[in-house]
């Protein structure tokens, strides 16, 4: 009886130097998760900004109409449009990280061939293509019903992506350091959300009180608010090349941070 | 030699005291252990909340009937942070136990339909009251708030608190998952609190909207809450006073209703 041919042993797979099968992998299960809780997270921050919305048009009652109201309105609503992108682009990675890393899970993505600056871009991108999906029926309303004009889209979208990828990545930061959930929900209620409000999403920066102005108008959230703004209605507080430079140069110093950690394994390796 | 006598079973009343206040106490350490996020968190966010509606609305909006908004705006960003806080502490209470399995550590103790749900909901008061008084506590350091009618404040309090406590321990009975509590947070408790007159008087309302709101016993919560600080209110105070209690009452009946049936939490 002749043997059977062995069969060739599988070559090991070769690499380039970038895994880019195993980033878009990545990218892919981060999506899936983040779409198969669609109510919470696609539905229900549209529907928050809407609320706001409402609020605010309720409150001004018989004001309603007048020029400050109007210019007041018009002011709001692109805020909360990129409210809700900068809100959800922070939750989705610092959510999937810290869950998987109080989960014992997160060995799932440590364990593939995967570098640091894959798992970077993977969990990044996740969390741009999230907030966008987020923020998309909001700004849909905005622009069918709300009449929200859109002067400048390039500008618009380039402060949706690059703000998006800002906040991801600050997400990223803020699921390493976390200990637990507490850590990661302080970090948002104490340092995101006020930033978040503060930065001239519901009110001009120079409104607010003299102390919380330096705030308000030098972190990093502002210059997406504003820059956003600017698509929106053609002009904002500052020029846009500011903002953008702002934007850039925290994304990348947040970005080279992430990176640097995650190869490191801070708090990811024993 | 002397044998120590078997031990009888324990004596309980009509009402099991100590099992009832090992319950609340309970309850109360759940929130306190994670103090920042129970009370520190909200008290946070309502002072956002101030000032982002005081910034943007001020201006223009500056009186609401005979009070300035920042006065009429104060009460009602309280009351908000007491009925989201007091509908945590019991919704997250139930439903986490019951994802966990940890809920047999409440069934099985000698504890009646009644102590459950009074243990359940006193927590869920303390809670609300907890954070209502901080909130507070918090923005008379900007702006003064006057106290006109005391036992205003402190009904509206304690029955807004209770019925959120009591609408929480039904949605932690009702939800299967985490999910499911977070949508009634989301699409139901954040938007009745919000469309209820926390941010305008009723008479801003289209009179279709009017006449919708005064179905929202919210509504009647936080405009009996503060006329107690500033004297003024949009509904008719006494039948605030009696929706309020009636509106309790109803949905003590139900929890007490599900946790005497098992509902979702004997097999």
């Amino acid at each position: 009886m002749a043997a059977l041919p062995a069969a060739a042993p599988k070559p090991p797979r070769v690499f380039a130097r970038f895994n880019a099968l195993g980033a878009a992998s990545l990218f892919r299960r981060e999506v899936k998760r983040v779409l198969k809780e669609w109510p919470e997270t696609v539905i229900a921050p549209s529907f928050s900004s809407l609320l706001y919305v409402a609020v605010f048009v309720l409150a001004l009652g018989p004001e309603r109409g007048t020029p400050e109201a109007e210019a007041l309105i018009g002011f709001v609503v692109p805020g909360l449009v990129v409210l809700t992108l900068i809100l959800r682009a922070a939750e989705t990675t610092v959510f999937t990280i810290l869950f998987d890393k109080l989960e014992g899970a997160i060995s799932d993505v440590l364990m593939p061939p995967l570098q640091a600056s894959e798992l970077t871009i993977g969990y990044a991108a996740a969390g741009v293509a999230s907030a966008l999906m987020t923020m998309a029926p909001m700004l849909a309303i905005a622009i069918l019903a709300l009449d929200l004009p859109v002067e400048r889209p390039v500008v618009m979208a380039f402060f949706s992506v690059a703000g998006a990828l800002m906040l991801a990545l600050a997400g990223i930061l803020m699921a390493l350091w976390a200990d637990k959930w507490d850590h990661a929900e302080a970090a948002f209620t104490f340092l995101l959300l006020p930033m978040a409000f503060l930065s001239g999403v519901f009110a001009p920066v120079e409104s607010l009180p003299a102390v919380l102005e330096p705030i308000g108008r030098w972190n990093p959230v502002a210059a997406i608010v504003d820059g956003f703004r600017t698509g929106a209605l053609g002009e904002g507080a500052r020029p846009v090349a500011l903002n953008a430079a702002l934007l850039i140069a925290w994304t990348a110093a947040l970005g080279a941070l992430a990176h640097r950690l995650i190869a490191r394994g801070y708090k990811l390796r024993a | 030699m002397r044998h120590g006598t078997a031990p009888r079973p324990r004596e309980m009343g009509q009402v099991n005291w100590v099992g009832l206040a090992t319950l609340y106490r309970r309850e109360v350490q759940r929130f306190v252990k994670v103090i920042t996020q129970t009370v520190a968190a909200p008290v946070m966010t309502t002072l956002l909340f101030y000032t982002i509606f005081a910034l943007a609305l001020g201006g223009i909006v500056r009186r609401a009937g005979d009070v300035p908004f920042l006065e009429f705006l104060a009460p009602g960003l309280v009351m908000m942070s007491m009925v989201q806080n007091a509908f945590a502490n019991t919704s997250s209470s139930v439903m986490i136990a019951k994802i966990q399995g940890t809920i047999v550590d409440v069934l099985m103790p000698p504890l009646s339909p009644a102590e459950l749900a009074v243990g359940y909901v006193a927590g869920g008061i303390t809670r609300g009251l907890f954070v209502g008084a901080v909130a507070l506590a918090a923005i008379v350091i900007f702006v003064p708030v006057g106290l006109h009618a005391p036992f205003f404040i402190l009904w509206h309090a304690v029955a807004a608190s209770m019925l959120l406590s009591l609408i929480g321990v039904i949605a932690g009975i009702w939800a299967d998952k985490f999910d499911h509590v977070a949508a009634v947070t989301n699409f139901v408790v954040t938007p009745l609190a919000f469309l209820s007159g926390t941010f305008y008087t009723i008479d801003r309302l289209p009179e279709n909207w009017q006449f919708v709101a005064h179905f929202n016993p919210l509504f009647y919560l936080i405009d009996g809450f503060r006329y107690g600080f500033i004297g003024q209110s949009d509904g008719t105070l006494m039948l605030g006073l009696a929706v309020t209690a009636g509106a309790n009452a109803v949905l003590a009946l139900v929890v007490w209703r599900m946790l005497s049936t098992g509902y979702k939490l004997k097999a």
